[in-house]
């Protein structure tokens, strides 16, 4: 079966900041497979804040170009088919109650 | 060179590696596991200028931390607050002080707090260990003094809250605050934890 990404860092979803000082595609990248995977880690090559001018720069880099363009064909560490993989379920749903309203919002 | 990524002006930030709680579904845990330290440090403030300097929405949501436990915190807010960024604040820990909390909320007034009390008040230490929920709860309630935004008790339903929810529901109203019920699909197999009834899991994400 061919593995689909339909990745959430091409859209709105935040990035995010690690506690160990880095710039990540987002929260879900966090994890200890994914930190020591070989091919992640040239990512984060370039993404320490505290060792760079401006969150531009690394947003820029070629490392961060890279990761893009492989995210297009499908080529990323397990975390990104595990939670942006195509036609997967919901992983967490969230009621939203605020007196009388209430909407529902999927994370998917 | 690629511009993809610029567009993007939220940001998840994980502050240090401090948190007082040991949840069992943290990814701390796997590191306790292995007995070695969580790893991380301190944001420092030089870091979180360049950061602001960037993003619009910061979102204090900790992946091994929680927020509170930076220790200087408040004076992030306080930054915040003069560049005008928007802010939410995802908080578990009960360890920090009433009055340290009214320093939090005055330094940021309009900052979203999300406060993770799962189920009632009295019992959300069972997945929460060491949460002192009851403690959370009245700061919950104190935070409507200083904050412009409702605080938002966040709720993930677990087998030994499930049959709360509307009691929940009707805790939220006559406090008026705002309520959100998460349904987690992070369950493993015999899990004592899963919700029994159906409707309140979801199925777990598929592996691959």
């Amino acid at each position: 079966m061919t593995k689909k990404l339909n990745p959430k860092c091409f859209k709105n979803w935040a990035t995010a900041y690690t506690a160990t000082g880095y710039l990540v595609p987002c929260c879900y990248c966090d994890n200890p497979e994914t930190m020591n995977d070989s091919n992640f880690k040239k990512l984060l090559d370039a993404s320490k804040v505290e060792e760079s001018n401006s969150i531009e720069d690394i947003l820029l880099s070629d490392e961060w170009s890279n990761f893009r363009d492989n995210l297009k064909k499908d080529i990323a560490p397990n975390v990104c088919f595990r939670y942006c993989g195509q036609n997967k379920t919901a992983i967490k749903k969230t009621i939203y109650i605020d007196g009388k309203e209430q909407f529902i919002y999927e994370v998917k | 060179m690629s511009f993809y990524f610029l567009n993007r002006r939220d940001i998840n930030i994980d502050l240090s590696h401090r948190c007082g709680l040991e949840c069992p579904r943290c990814l701390r845990t796997y590191w306790k596991r292995i007995d070695k330290k969580v790893p991380g440090y301190d944001m420092t403030e030089k870091t979180f200028k360049k950061i602001i300097s960037f993003y619009d929405y910061l979102i204090f949501c900790g992946q091994y931390s929680d927020p509170v436990h930076h220790p200087n915190f408040i004076k992030f807010l306080e930054l915040s607050n003069e560049k005008n960024k928007q802010v939410s604040v995802h908080n578990a820990s009960s360890l920090k002080s009433k009055d340290w909390y009214i320093k939090a909320f005055k330094a940021y007034p309009n900052a979203n707090w999300h406060f993770g009390i799962d189920g009632l008040p009295k019992d959300s230490h069972k997945y929460r260990i060491n949460q002192d929920g009851e403690k959370l709860f009245d700061i919950m309630i104190e935070s409507k003094k200083y904050l412009i935004r409702k605080p938002i008790w966040q709720y993930i339903v677990f087998s030994y809250n499930e049959n709360d929810i509307e009691q929940a529901k009707q805790m939220a109203k006559d406090n008026n605050i705002k309520l959100s019920i998460t349904l987690s699909s992070r369950w493993w197999g015999n899990d004592e934890l899963e919700p029994k009834n159906e409707e309140l899991k979801l199925k777990d994400i598929p592996k691959v």
